[in-house]
């Protein structure tokens, strides 16, 4: 009895595990913000979400003919990375009801990086918000997921 | 070893296959932003001060609604003027498809002159208690679309002659607003027309306005125009430094009701100072540490109308370009340097 | 007097070199950087974990002691024959659980001809928090020109100069 009682408990924190996890990779994709300028693929790293640009709709820089850099970063030393691949969004952690939070956005057009909440209000779907210091100063972004084309 | 196992980095994908990708959502739409390339930042939450250098003021004479003269013309020089500006303007909803700001303003205006002298009624209540405006503000930005959109701003203004105590009724605020219909190209250029009702010129107007935001292609250079009301050329310096050059058309109806205004027999009332200043200048903006800017501003301040008048009933008159009421008292507030320093907490 | 003042002096200084920051560094050395294949003509994430040893800077340290962290040298190897010739660049990042991901070096574009490549620091990005967990995740991406169906695996060396307190 003891040992079904066990087993039961074991099989059930396992599948609440599961459950969570399932929950929380929901948010792993490919995405585009609503001004369609680049897509952003979120995967996993750890027990952390992070969204690296994978398409990027005017990929060269007009100014030097070479594929985009972050060249606004303010660590100097940093700006030869390209964006292609740039891990704009970082270390987001699955909060429950559909939140990820306690991330960072960064926006490679003026090199700032802001707090960042994401909420996923369906499925294919995230509300993506910057904020500074609170959440009411802040702009939220529509993302819609993409799928490959049949 | 925790991390291997649950990361999703597993399997690598070829680059090239994001091209070929569609909404998983068949009805997504886009939508542009309200913003284009280097745009200087909105502030979010501004605190500074605005001070002007000496200035004459020509004081006409004073005549009543007859006509008659009922005072001198007097020269009133001032020591300087200047005071407090505060402003919040905070994104209430900030969606793709609509933003809706609110926002709150207060700015000061002491006159520094010798208080002993006595010129007229206007100049001693310019002495005494200066002129304050204290405004709300709303603003919608609607995009329909990838590239159309709609502005639609209105704002309320209490101004008058207070400080801080003794503040003008709430009857007598002043309201103005603006719609515009534009267009936004691609991210380095926006342009719209529309039309306003506004107080910038001192007294109540109607006049067409046209935005237009430009970015040049070298991202160095762009333009910031909300015209006739302010027009700025940015030079880029980096996008954390930034100089623009330009003017502002600045005004508002005041509310006179602190004075020794009288007619000879008694108090007149329904006083409203029209006061309007074209400021030419130049702007340095910089960010201290992030997201807080300081903003430095030295130009030259043209006074454009001084001018009072009286509203017969209380009620409101329209003069607009063409129309021919007499002011009560043509005055002249004669130019000035100034200079603006604030610091603000700008907008992502 | 004079000899309690000097001695009082002498205490004093004794005390402040007490909390003195000592600098070392600390070497991550022949570390497998790997990723599985099939590999695409872009950037692919090439990762390692490496447990944090505090006892290599000095024995008995504790993680509240140290102040700041700093990546001074990253070093990446390869035995394969063709070298670097099919890699345009590399981002080094290092990320831990609870502590932010940091990006911490750079080289692009990568020269041809070359099996061993020395990446360029970040001037200003600080390790403190990632080194203050017992692991820390290093991630290599390397933009990769063509395809391939095999895996990846580069060698790193890295070197990290660690300010603590004694």
């Amino acid at each position: 009895m003891k040992q079904l009682l066990l087993l039961s408990l074991l099989w059930l924190s396992h599948s609440i595990g599961f459950a969570q996890n399932t929950e929380a990779d929901q948010l792993l994709g490919v995405w585009e913000p609503s001004n369609g300028k680049a897509r952003v693929k979120i995967e996993k790293i750890g027990e952390k979400y992070y969204g690296k640009i994978v398409w990027l709709k005017e990929p060269i820089d007009p100014n030097t003919g070479q594929p985009k850099v972050d060249k606004n970063n303010p660590d100097a030393s940093l700006r030869t990375v390209p964006l292609k691949g740039y891990r704009m969004l970082k270390d987001f952690k699955y909060l429950g009801s559909n939140q990820w939070d306690n991330g960072t956005i960064y926006d490679p057009e003026n090199g700032s990086t802001y707090k960042c909440i994401i909420k996923m209000t369906d499925n294919n779907t995230l509300d993506i918000r910057g904020y500074i210091g609170v959440e009411a100063l802040g702009r939220t972004d529509v993302w819609k997921r993409l799928n490959l084309k049949k | 070893m925790g991390f291997g196992q649950t990361d999703s980095l597993q399997q690598e994908e070829d680059f090239s296959m994001y091209e070929n990708l569609n909404f998983a959502d068949k009805g997504a739409k886009r939508f542009c932003t309200p913003k284009v390339f280097d745009l200087s930042p909105a502030k979010l939450i501004s605190i500074g001060f605005d001070h002007q250098g000496a200035f004459d003021v020509d004081y006409g004479h004073w005549k009543d609604q007859n006509g008659n003269h009922l005072s001198d013309l007097k020269q009133g020089d001032f020591q300087g003027a200047g005071g407090l500006r505060i402003s919040a303007n905070i994104p209430v909803i900030s969606k793709t498809n609509v933003v809706l700001q609110a926002g709150i303003n207060y700015a000061r205006t002491a006159f520094y002159a010798n208080s002993n002298r006595n010129l007229n009624p206007l100049d001693a209540t310019l002495k005494e208690n200066g002129l304050s405006t204290a405004g709300l503000s709303t603003t919608l930005f609607k995009p329909f679309n990838e590239e159309h959109f709609m502005i639609v701003q209105a704002s309320a203004d209490l101004n008058g002659d207070y400080a801080t105590k003794n503040i003008t009724p709430i009857k007598y605020t002043r309201y103005s607003s603006a719609i515009i219909f534009g267009k936004k190209k691609h991210d380095r250029k926006m342009i719209g027309f529309g039309l306003s009702r506004t107080y910038r010129v001192g007294e109540l107007n109607y006049i067409p306005v046209m935005l237009l935001n430009w970015t040049a292609p070298s991202r160095k250079w762009g333009v910031e125009m909300l015209a006739p009301a302010r027009v700025n050329i940015r030079k880029t310096i980096s996008p954390r430094n930034i100089l623009l050059f330009g003017y502002e058309l600045e005004g508002n109806s005041y509310r006179i009701l602190h004075h020794q205004l009288t007619n000879g027999t008694e108090n007149l009332s329904n006083i409203e100072l029209r006061r309007s200043e074209l400021r030419i200048r130049a702007t340095w903006e910089a960010s201290l540490y992030q997201f807080i800017w300081m903003s430095l501003q030295v130009g030259y301040r043209y006074g454009y109308s001084f001018n009072l008048d009286q509203y017969n009933d209380g009620k409101e008159f329209f003069r607009g370009f063409t129309g021919d009421q007499p002011y009560l008292q043509e005055n002249k507030m004669n130019g000035t340097w100034y200079a603006q320093l604030s610091l603000n907490l700008v907008s992502p | 007097m004079k000899y309690y003042f000097l001695l009082s002096i002498s205490f004093l200084i004794l005390c402040c070199s007490c909390g003195e920051a000592t600098k070392k560094t600390y070497r991550i050395n022949q570390i497998d950087l790997t990723v599985e294949g099939p590999l695409f003509d872009g950037p692919n994430t090439l990762q390692a974990t490496h447990v944090i040893d505090l006892n290599a800077i000095e024995p008995n340290l504790k993680a509240d002691q140290i102040e700041a962290v700093k990546l001074i040298k990253a070093n990446i190897s390869t035995q394969d024959s063709i070298g670097f010739n099919n890699i345009r660049n590399f981002v080094l990042q290092l990320t831990s659980s609870d502590a932010k991901m940091e990006k911490v070096a750079v080289l692009n574009p990568v020269e041809k001809n070359l099996k061993e490549v020395t990446l360029n620091p970040s001037a200003e990005s600080e390790l403190l928090d990632n080194f203050q967990q017992k692991e820390i995740i290093l991630i290599l991406d390397a933009d990769i020109e063509g395809d391939s169906e095999n895996n990846l695996t580069y060698q790193g060396n890295f070197e990290f100069e660690i300010t603590y307190k004694k």
